[in-house]
């Protein structure tokens, strides 16, 4: 059984595809993407496939690439070389009504301060043939968003929330959240979840989110795409990361001063004297690797779950 | 010593060239008069005078790009802005005081010491964004009409011993309103337009300060807004209905351009009608009617530099707003946006018939037909050629001084140089080649900038706090 796509260096060795049944359009599909700022490569001949009707939690930790990457997709920022297509048309192409299909909430919204945030509604919808009145209507009174208000009067956390407002009520086929709930309070926050569950859990609805809270991910079961080294270094739904992603120890009374070889471990660190591995359990082979390498050094194994926070720790 | 050494060193490290050139002119007015005798000892005081007034206005700008309340949160901010100040003081102060006092008595001293510190209040007050800052003109303005009896009292009350003592006081009190102005205790007042931001929404920007303002401008403001929020909702209302790309563009310009509908056109009228009066006043009756409308329409034109200073702060929205139009292509989008920026004319057009109507009735009421009709001619081509050429500043702040500065003078001379035109060959020979000239230009000039911009790919991104915005 082939790994997940990281060795033990870290190196990625790409499986960033989870399967759509055949024939399905590919919501999103990156092929060798580059983007470089100031010399700096921060997305590296990048591939990348989403399958309709997922809900993807991009993670990565800060200056990864994650927003970058969101807006190289959306066609905000101009990728240096590579292909995108979303929902099944070149990114290039012409996009016309494409882009209403499309929901988008940028990290920070800085968007016309000088507008009521009526003002700002009504403009928007104008634009849309979908506008789901009675959404917009019920998540204003929901989140205490005032229309007569002033965008720039707005806390950020208030700001961030008239931006999903305004991403859900056109009821877009394909929904790019970059940290939509950083600002957030708790309460909002869970609202929010709660609101975009059954929006987005329909047909044809697909969902990008990049976001460091990794219980938000695990409350709506996301798929994980792991962002490292300007490449997708991991992509599994979360429930078989779960299932199936264990950390292994090795610990023996005389501790470890280097850190034996394991193959096939996604990653592996010296900590506190032990050894430390992210393993497989699927992978047959570097299972058996493991556990000849345990008596090999005279160390007592121990194979203990993790949870995503966990994860991304030990592999971002 | 270091936080201290820093600030008083920031306006060089900011504004290097102001710097010098001030260096350059202080330089050139102590040798001229060692170098061509001592008869140029008073204008090269003058040209002193005026070096440190501008390095004052310096100072003061440098202080307004630092200026924000997490700037006070330093440890110790205050107490090396004090010694900084001290050491400016002592060199572009104290120390040209005393050589006032060495070359033309302890008195002159005395007097530079009073009115220099008043002069520099004055100074950062002005390049703080105050209002207050132009108050002095109008003092300068309203001296012309002050009868010669009141002149003779006044010199004899400058040269009083007192005198100089008072202006310091009231420099004090320009300082500290300067201080007010840069560091506010209060709310920061939201934008009214989209190019102007907030405080918390402009950072890595070129700060435009939001300017605090008088109960009566907030008023009419709102009034402005209202109109401008009704405007906006039928040009949805109508966009959604049947959309059309006149109709989109007429959305556009509600969003982009709020402010450019009768109530905000009134606004502006008596906002800045005062100014224009304030010149026809000041010249007077029997002052050439041409020169002075010249300035009034060049004055109309004056706002349509927000179109290209206020791009690059909209740029955050246009992501949004990307999304929002849906645009088949990048150039489809820009095409758009930039048709609809064409909504700033009528406003300017408009402006300039106030302006020069106003100031033509108060200088030669009977040249007020024929000062419409040249308005008339020159505005639109005017306008359009003076929006060309803001739509594509430079990025850099050089490049873009530079070019605002060209076509500042640009307009002023066109202006001046077309009304004249007429005035000197009538309407047909003078009328005619200049309608030719002027639109030929304005036409090429927008198909040219118009095109190049929307070559250009858009951009999503905030300014960066060096190209400014």
């Amino acid at each position: 059984m082939a790994g997940w796509g990281l060795d033990r260096l870290g190196s990625p060795m790409m499986d960033a595809t989870i399967a759509s049944p055949p024939g399905t359009a590919r919501a999103v599909a990156v092929r060798h993407l580059v983007k470089t700022f100031d010399g700096h490569e921060v997305l590296s001949r990048l591939d990348w496939t989403v399958a309709p009707d997922r809900v993807v939690g991009l993670l990565g930790r800060n200056g990864a690439g994650k927003t970058t990457l969101l807006r190289c997709l959306l066609g905000l920022v101009p990728a240096d070389a590579g292909d995108i297509e979303l929902l099944g048309e070149p990114m290039d192409g012409p996009r016309g009504e494409r882009l209403h299909r499309i929901g988008y909430v940028p990290q920070s919204f800085d968007l016309f301060p000088w507008m009521k945030v009526g003002d700002f509604l009504t403009f928007t919808a104008a634009f849309y043939r979908r506008w789901d009145t009675a959404l917009v209507e019920r998540l204003l009174a929901e989140w205490q968003l005032d229309r007569k208000k002033k965008i720039a009067a707005l806390s950020q956390g208030q700001r961030q929330m008239l931006a999903i407002v305004r991403a859900l009520a056109p009821d877009p086929d394909l929904l790019v959240l970059d940290e939509p709930v950083a600002s957030l309070d708790p309460i909002a926050r869970r609202d929010f979840l709660a609101t975009l569950v059954p929006l987005v859990r329909r047909p044809g609805k697909t969902v990008i989110f990049s976001t460091h809270i990794t219980t938000d991910l695990e409350r709506v079961e996301a798929d994980i795409a792991l962002l490292r080294g300007g490449r997708i270094a991991l992509m599994r739904p979360l429930s078989e990361l779960r299932d199936r992603l264990r950390r292994a120890v090795l610990a023996r009374p005389s501790g470890f001063t280097a850190l034996p070889a394991l193959a096939g471990a996604l990653s592996a660190r010296l900590h506190e004297d032990a050894a430390r591995y992210v393993v497989d359990t699927g992978d047959a082979e570097a299972m058996a690797r493991l556990h000849a390498l345990a008596p090999r050094e005279g160390a007592e194994l121990a194979l203990t779950p993790m949870d995503l926070e966990d994860l991304f720790v030990e592999l971002a | 010593m270091r936080p201290a050494r820093a600030l008083a060193l920031l306006p060089l490290r900011l504004a290097p060239w102001a710097v010098l050139m001030t260096g350059l002119m202080l330089a050139a007015a102590a040798a001229l008069p060692l170098a061509l005798g001592s008869r140029l000892r008073t204008p090269a005081s003058m040209l002193a005078g005026f070096a440190l007034w501008f390095l004052w206005m310096t100072a003061g700008a440098t202080l307004k790009s630092i200026a924000r309340r997490e700037t006070l949160l330093l440890p110790g901010f205050r107490a090396a802005l004090t010694r900084a100040g001290s050491v400016w003081a002592l060199l572009f102060w104290l120390l040209p005081a005393a050589a006032a006092g060495l070359l033309y008595g302890p008195a002159a001293g005395w007097m530079a010491l009073g009115y220099g510190l008043l002069a520099l209040a004055w100074a950062v007050l002005a390049s703080s964004g105050s209002r207050a800052g132009l108050y002095f003109w109008a003092v300068l303005i309203g001296a012309r009409f002050l009868p010669a009896a009141v002149w003779a009292a006044l010199a004899s009350a400058l040269s009083g011993a007192l005198l100089p003592l008072a202006a310091a006081l009231l420099a004090l009190l320009l300082l500290r309103r300067a201080w007010l102005r840069l560091f506010p205790p209060g709310d920061v007042p939201l934008p009214e337009t989209p190019m102007q931001a907030p405080d918390p929404m402009q950072r890595g920007m070129a700060q435009p300060q939001a300017v605090s303002r008088g109960r009566l401008l907030r008023a009419l403001n709102g009034w402005s807004e209202q109109a401008a929020a009704e405007r906006l909702r039928l040009c949805a209302a109508r966009y959604h209905r049947a959309p059309a790309p006149a109709r989109q563009r007429a959305l556009l310009r509600a969003l982009l351009l709020p402010h450019e509908q009768a109530r905000g056109w009134l606004v502006r009228w008596l906002l800045f009608g005062g100014f224009v009066l304030a010149y026809a006043l000041a010249l007077g009756r029997g002052a050439q009617i041409g020169m002075v409308a010249g300035y009034a329409t060049f004055f109309a034109m004056t706002g349509l530099n927000t179109v290209g200073l206020g791009m690059p702060r909209l740029r955050p929205s246009l992501g949004e707003l990307y999304f929002t139009m849906a645009p088949p292509t990048h150039a489809a989008f820009k095409t758009q946006l930039v048709d609809s920026f064409l909504g700033v004319l009528p406003g300017a057009v408009l402006s300039a018939f106030v302006y020069t109507g106003l100031a033509t009735l108060l200088i030669e009421p009977a040249a007020w037909p024929q000062v419409l009709a040249t308005t008339a001619v020159l505005a639109p081509p005017l306008a359009l050629a003076t929006l060309a050429l803001y739509l594509n500043l430079p990025r850099g702040r050089i490049g873009r001084t530079l070019v605002m500065t060209v076509t500042v003078l640009g307009q002023m001379g066109t202006s001046w140089l077309l009304y004249a035109l007429i005035e000197r060959f009538g309407p047909l020979w003078g009328g005619v080649p200049a309608l030719t000239v002027a639109w030929g230009f304005a036409l090429g000039a927008w198909g040219a900038a118009r095109a190049h911009w929307i070559a250009q790919p858009p951009c999503f991104d905030p300014p960066d706090a060096r190209t400014g915005a």
